[in-house]
């Protein structure tokens, strides 16, 4: 990356991985921050957790916002801690009522400590719960009409979980409020006893590409990031799948230009 | 009745730690799929992630003691340390205390100063940075009451004490090493410093009287008490070389010079 410093919109980073007070991860960060927009994306802030959200995570979290001033700050719809102990995993939530108030007051908490708005992502999902009574898509609306957050669409996870769970990715898109989407993710899974993975090892797969093409159709162009975090690939590949979901971004915007 | 989202994330927390643990079965939906299966996934996703979290900080000991024996140590810490913090990168940080006390690695003495050499590696390269000070001042201090001078370390200085040539065995355990990787267990005690040179972290080998001396210095001694450890401990330590050295080199970021009480 900083020898190519490749044609690229922005950038984005796990938060977590810069909660250090100095030294090289801070001065790359710095160089990159130069050349490139930033998004800030977290996997700790346990958003689904019946415990607020701790502060002193929320201080690190702050402190890098006011180093690198991204333009966005996201986390997951999702819980990863109980009791004080973390999992460092995205689990998932039941969809109720109760969920939907603890996640609000955390979401609320989070954006009135750090003073901005966040984004909140939904997740792929290995399971769901029988007492579960809002739709997926029902519910992180929800979340964003209450809290005013915004949405972190990802589109695998969609499709991960409509695969996953038998539900209507088609009815997913047609839930989430347009306004709200401020970014996409793409990302590859793999396949395990039927149940698709969420493992941002591979190639995005082509139903996933013709889910975004539908996304971009919906919600316009929006900053969309190519997730590849495990067996990462040499840096040309991640820039191929990132010039395709370009190009199909600058479709739609022709498209609204036209119009 | 269904469960409070508090019941049910304990209850997921028991169901993460053992496969035996099936409170949480009645409320999620087979689909297709065993429950067991599901949460299986879950469990192996949460340790895959603690157990990566550690073979990253802790290269040097994985390659002492291959693949199979670091996973074996890593899930024995994995089922008696839950991380307890939402950055998974800190979940390694007991692990050198661990491996101490880990018995199938009692044979290995060196093993946990290893360990501690990583810890302190990663603590060197990830410390705040602080601008060198101004030490010209130093000079005009009456020798009288140089003893009571106190110095700030900079915060990526680490030390190390270790019976065993940990230094010896760190070094050629790095990937850029070639040649032999015979270290002899018999030479003997290091006393080791870590430090950052712009964004890399540098290991020295200290005497054992400079241990002693920036070792009191780190936990807050003035400079007189520093001194009567190091002569305790090295006859001829060498205090005006010391001094000149870690002043140049930048191990100090200030000086703070005692007030008398008035009265």
């Amino acid at each position: 990356m900083l020898e190519s410093m490749p044609d690229v919109g922005w950038l984005e980073v796990h938060g977590e991985n810069y909660f250090c007070d100095g030294g090289q991860p801070l001065r790359v960060l710095e160089h990159l921050r130069c050349h490139y927009p930033l998004s800030v994306h977290c996997v700790g802030l346990s958003l689904g957790a019946v415990e607020p959200v701790e502060l002193r995570h929320l201080q690190k979290l702050k402190s890098l916002i006011a180093c690198f001033e991204p333009v966005l700050v996201s986390d997951h719809l999702s819980w990863g801690k109980v009791d004080g102990i973390h999992f460092n995993d995205l689990l998932p939530l039941p969809f109720t009522e109760e969920s939907l108030a603890v996640v609000c007051r955390n979401v609320e908490q989070t954006q009135e400590f750090l003073g901005r708005q966040i984004l909140v992502e939904n997740v792929s999902s290995y399971l769901t719960y029988r007492h579960s009574c809002i739709p997926e898509w029902e519910f992180i609306a929800e979340v964003s009409r209450r809290t005013d957050c915004g949405i972190l669409l990802d589109v695998n996870n969609i499709y991960v979980n409509a695969v996953n769970h038998g539900i209507d990715a088609g009815d997913y898109l047609a839930g989430i409020p347009v306004a709200a989407v401020k970014e996409i993710h793409l990302a590859g899974f793999e396949e395990t006893d039927g149940c698709l993975i969420d493992t941002h090892s591979r190639r995005i797969a082509d139903p996933v590409w013709q889910l975004f093409a539908d996304a971009v159709r919906r919600f316009g162009p929006r900053p969309t990031l190519i997730e590849w975090d495990a067996d990462i690939p040499p840096l040309a590949v991640l820039l191929e799948e990132a010039a395709t979901a370009d190009q199909m971004l600058l479709g739609a915007e022709l498209a609204t230009v036209a119009a | 009745m269904q469960p409070s989202l508090l019941e049910l994330q304990r209850s997921f927390r028991s169901a993460l730690a053992s496969a035996e643990a099936d409170t949480i079965a009645p409320w999620i939906v087979a689909n297709g799929l065993a429950v067991s299966a599901r949460l299986a996934i879950y469990r192996n996703n949460s340790h895959t992630n603690l157990r990566k979290a550690l073979r990253a900080d802790y290269p040097v000991v994985e390659r002492l003691v291959g693949c199979e024996f670091f996973n074996h140590a890593a899930d024995a810490y994995i089922a008696e340390s839950p991380s307890l913090s939402g950055d998974v990168g800190d979940y390694g940080v007991g692990f050198p205390d661990f491996l101490a006390a880990f018995p199938p690695a009692a044979s290995l003495l060196y093993l946990a100063d290893v360990a501690r050499l990583e810890r302190a590696w990663i603590n060197a390269f990830l410390a705040a940075e602080v601008a060198p000070g101004d030490f010209s001042g130093l000079a005009t201090i009456l020798p009288e009451r140089l003893g009571k001078l106190r110095f700030n370390v900079h915060p990526a200085i680490r030390l190390l004490a270790s019976p065993y040539p940990v230094m010896a065995i760190w070094s050629v355990n790095q990937p850029d090493h070639v040649g032999d990787r015979l270290v002899s267990l018999d030479s003997g005690a290091e006393f080791v410093l870590l430090r950052r040179i712009g964004t890399e972290v540098e290991l020295c080998a200290l005497a054992p009287g400079e241990y002693a001396w920036l070792e009191a210095l780190v936990s807050g001694s003035a400079l007189a008490g520093a001194v009567e450890a190091a002569f305790a401990t090295q006859p001829n330590f060498d205090l005006a070389c010391c001094m000149q050295r870690h002043v140049f080199e930048g191990s100090f970021t200030s000086y703070t010079e005692e007030q008398a009480h008035e009265k």
